[in-house]
């Protein structure tokens, strides 16, 4: 177990230094220079205080220095401070990040109730033609542009319909409207895993001993069906959380929502690179951590393997 | 019992059943004109060869079936009310109350994430009944103790996995007779099981059946069983009911063509004496004095031990415990015992693929405990493996000739160019069809699949086949044909054969010299004869008594004779209407039946 936590841990380092690598590059490649973006307002900007600032935040030095630099600076958890604000970037990131987190946790909840309703449905419904259409629904979802629906629900809601404010007003509909946009495409793979596993289990023989019962479909669904298909489903859960963040970005973007996604756009206009840095950072820290939780949660929801990995004091469900 | 309808009403009427499976564009008809009933009370038993529509039946009457399957024709009444055309959720409204189901696969029936307890007590709920924690609690464990589960009250807090397949038998006839259904459906309960085990639990089936009065519908493809638990016995042949009759009257004298085939394929497996073999009667052969003979034997283990860690500082167990025995060259030896008994281990430390702890493994008197990685490859060219299952044996994206081929190429033996000509000369020591060569798996039937992996298993001119459980898969009649491959092929190429069985009758049929194991251990080995006629151990004759057949066996005699027109045999429980119901509703099919 300790061995495996260990790899695991490795493996999340080495996707935080490629992840680095990629946003050091990018940034080193455009053709502007971050100083001069940050100083072009300031009309008394001399190149003697462009030189200053650079210094300070050392784009003066040759790139693979400022590439060791950074990256040191960002593993002892020094994020340093924002180009274009002045504010800590750790301030910066936590003055908005609720709000984000609220987006996300929103769309994640409800893409795993769409998911599980199109699985219900699949597997209660009689008609096969329903069937087929409702299980066609995920690759249908799966391939619509989050910031094109994001428009459109916009487009219906606000212009025409006028029951959602064009700016977040605090409002419940004004979290949900958006939290259904995000959770539509997130809820495509979630939903296919789910069906999948739902029709296997379907053909099992203890569903045949779960109906013989005389168990109503609704029973044999919940009790047998669906919990013996959730493995694979929260596996793939932890796959879909890089989505989400990515999903949240575009979706605060259209729904001009303060959060990690407006204040990313921002930071990447302005050059700011500590921000960027350390927004990318910390994103893809929450990513790897919580697929990693997520993985190790998964095999403990079958009890043959809780009964061998946990010690005998596991509490047991009676009769 | 909601029992609301009728009580004269039979438990189960078909009436002019036909049934298709949509396999693409096509409709195979899987059933065609079927027609019987069973009366309120009575066990009837459904019998035919897999394929032949028995399990369609049992899908039919408890709405069961796959979504390809169409009743074409004809209609189906359970306990009075008509089924044949049910939504799903109309279908759960009967059953549990009118018809309930034992399955067929006791490891795969009861749901892996939910407790036994959870899983018993769901039929409470189902049934409407709003109990306290406790009071569902106890009613559960009466209902397990009824059933003979043994610690019912720990049971409750256990999940399928940590019981036995016995056990969780035990535990799907407690919820089957718990719902307590007008009509009970059997469907091959215990032909997963070892038969001193399927003995226990088909006394605790009987004698709830009688206690409850129920109907059963038993079905079977083991007609020794049949006999053994049924009043009346109903004939399957390829989607058509060919025989209606009382068992006491098969027993005694069939009087269609086909039941007095499979009766008497039956009584040959059942009453067969072992093969006669002067070797064994002297015990040269037999491996209390191995070596003894001139010839090295074929094969040969001494002393052959495996014993597993335990867990958690737990006291190793031995799987193997100090097992000796010898396969003389044409011989076969039985290696029986029960499932967990070390028959499998002990086949697998004989073909190296696992580490004995100590003891050792001599092939044609040569010694090859101590084999390693390639070198084993020799080895196999002497001693080759069937296993139980050949459909996961054989690579189904392969064709027969490659599958035949592969020990041939994998040992670098014949030149690339006569390995054609020489699987051919296999496959027709086999007897397997011309052009089968060019066929892959899924074209073929079960008992041609096995014959496959045999003529797989004979490819590198082996001398000793290790046959693990390699008829259990296949029914009665295949399987004697198998059976007689098997013996054909050992006189023409003088094979030993190391034959691994819980099934006595074949045993019995086959092997010259018999081990018996029990956890690792050998409790008793002798000739085949000595074994089955005069066991020295009360383990070995405990399972003799298991053997089903009893009553096909017994034969003429039955007290029935004398009362043609009762329906009821002297096993079947006297529920009051028993006698006028059946006679009422039997409608045999006659299309098929000479009588």
């Amino acid at each position: 177990m300790l061995r495996y936590l260990a790899s695991r841990a490795g493996q999340a380092l080495v996707v935080l230094w490629i992840t680095y690598t990629i946003v050091f590059v990018l940034i080193q490649t455009l053709p502007s220079d971050p100083v001069t973006i940050f100083l072009a307002s300031d009309a008394g900007a001399d190149q003697e205080l462009i030189d200053r600032v650079s210094a300070l935040y050392g784009y003066d030095r040759p790139w693979f220095e400022q590439y060791a630099l950074q990256l040191g600076n960002l593993l002892r958890g020094e994020f340093g401070f924002s180009l274009s604000t002045g504010q800590s970037v750790l301030e910066r990131i936590g003055s908005v990040v609720g709000s984000t987190l609220a987006l996300a946790s929103t769309g994640l909840l409800l893409s795993v109730l769409i998911a599980i309703a199109i699985s219900a449905v699949a597997f209660l419904v009689d008609s096969p033609r329903l069937r087929a259409i409702i299980v066609a629904a995920p690759s249908l979802f799966s391939s619509i542009p989050v910031f094109w629906l994001g428009i459109v629900v916009l487009q219906v809601f606000s212009f025409q319909l006028r029951i959602l404010s064009l700016f977040p007003d605090g409002s419940l509909l004004s979290l949900l409207i958006p939290a259904l946009v995000l959770a539509i495409p997130v809820s495509a793979p979630i939903a296919q895993v789910l069906l999948t596993g739902v029709e296997q289990a379907s053909e099992l023989a203890f569903v045949k001993t779960a109906r013989a019962k005389g168990a109503r479909p609704m029973r044999v669904f919940w009790h047998h069906v669906f919990r013996s298909s959730l493995g694979a489903t929260t596996a793939v859960i932890g796959t879909t959380l890089g989505v989400l963040i990515a999903g949240s970005v575009i979706t605060e973007t259209v729904f001009a929502r303060p959060g990690l996604g407006s204040v990313l756009l921002r930071a990447v206009i302005a050059q700011d690179v500590p921000l960027v840095q350390g927004l990318v950072f910390l994103t893809t820290l929450v990513v790897v951590v919580a697929a990693l939780v997520v993985d190790l949660i998964t095999p403990l929801l079958d009890p043959r393997v809780l009964r061998s990995v946990g010690t005998r004091g596991v509490s047991r469900l009676g009769a | 019992m909601p029992d609301t309808t009728t009580s004269a009403a039979p438990a189960l009427q078909l009436d002019g059943v036909s049934l298709d499976y949509r396999l693409g564009r096509q409709r195979v008809r899987a059933l065609d004109d079927v027609s019987f009933s069973i009366g309120q009370g009575e066990i009837v038993a459904l019998v035919g060869e897999s394929g032949s529509g028995k399990t369609t039946i049992a899908g039919a009457v408890t709405g069961l079936l796959p979504r390809t399957a169409t009743i074409a024709s004809g209609r189906i009444l359970v306990d009075g009310t008509d089924v044949t055309r049910l939504t799903e959720s109309r279908w759960s409204r009967i059953r549990g109350r009118k018809v309930g189901l034992i399955p067929q696969d006791p490891g795969a029936s009861l749901t892996p994430v939910l407790t036994i307890g959870d899983q018993v007590a769901e039929i409470f709920a189902i049934r409407g009944e709003r109990l306290g924690r406790a009071e569902r609690r106890a009613k559960a464990i009466e209902l397990l103790e009824v059933a003979e589960v043994s610690r019912a009250a720990d049971r409750l807090t256990q999940y399928p996995h940590e019981l036995s397949g016995g056990l969780k038998q035990r535990i799907l006839i407690a919820i089957a007779f718990g719902l307590n259904p007008a009509l009970l459906v059997a469907d091959e309960p215990t032909s997963a099981l070892d038969v001193t085990v399927q003995k226990q639990i088909l006394r605790v089936f009987d004698r709830l059946a009688r206690e409850h009065g129920s109907s059963v519908l038993f079905v079977t493809h083991d007609l020794a069983l049949a006999t053994d638990h049924a009043s009346r016995a109903l004939v399957l042949q390829r989607g058509r009911l060919v025989d209606d009759a009382q068992v006491s009257e098969i027993v005694d004298d069939a009087r269609v063509g086909y039941t007095r085939e499979l009766i008497a394929h039956a009584r040959a497996t059942q009453s067969a004496l072992p093969p006669a073999d002067a070797a064994d009667e002297t015990d040269a052969g037999a491996g209390t004095a191995p070596g003894t003979g001139t010839a090295p034997p074929a094969l040969e283990v001494r002393g052959l031990t495996r014993s597993f860690a335990g867990r958690r500082g737990a006291d190793a167990t031995l799987a193997v415990d100090d097992v000796s025995f010898a396969v003389p060259a044409g011989r076969t030896v039985a290696l029986v015992g029960e499932s967990g008994s070390g028959k499998s281990t002990t086949a697998r430390m004989i073909l190296r693929l696992v580490d004995p702890t100590s003891g050792e493994v001599r092939v044609g008197g040569r010694d090859v405990t101590a084999v390693q990685g390639r070198d084993r490859l020799t080895l196999w060219r002497t001693v080759q493996l069937v296993y139980q299952n050949p459909d996961s044996a054989l690579d189904p994206r392969w064709t027969v000739g490659r599958i035949v081929a592969e020990p041939l190429a994998a040992m670098g033996l014949y030149p690339a160019g006569e390995r054609r000509a020489r699987v051919q000369e296999l496959l027709d020591a086999v007897a397997l069809p011309e052009g089968t060569i060019d066929k892959r798996p899924g074209e073929l039937s079960g008992g041609q699949r096995q014959r496959v992996a045999i003529a797989r298993s004979l490819a590198p001119n082996s001398s000793v086949v290790v046959l693990d459980e390699a008829l259990s898969a296949l029914d009665v009649i295949t399987q004697e044909r198998v059976l007689q491959l098997i013996e054909r092929l050992q006189r023409q190429f003088g094979v030993s054969y190391l034959f691994i069985s819980h099934d006595l009758s074949t045993v019995r049929r086959l092997a010259h010299h018999v081990v018996v194991l029990r956890a690792g251990r050998v409790v008793e080995q002798g000739s085949a004869r000595e074994i089955f006629t005069a066991p020295r151990t009360d383990y070995v004759r405990e399972l003799l008594d298991a053997i089903p057949g009893h009553r096909l066996l017994a034969g003429t005699g039955s007290p029935t004779r004398t009362a043609p027109n009762a329906q009821t045999a002297p096993t079947a429980p006297t529920a009051p209407n028993a006698q006028t119901a059946p006679t009422a509703q039997t409608v045999p099919t006659e299309g098929a039946s000479p009588r």
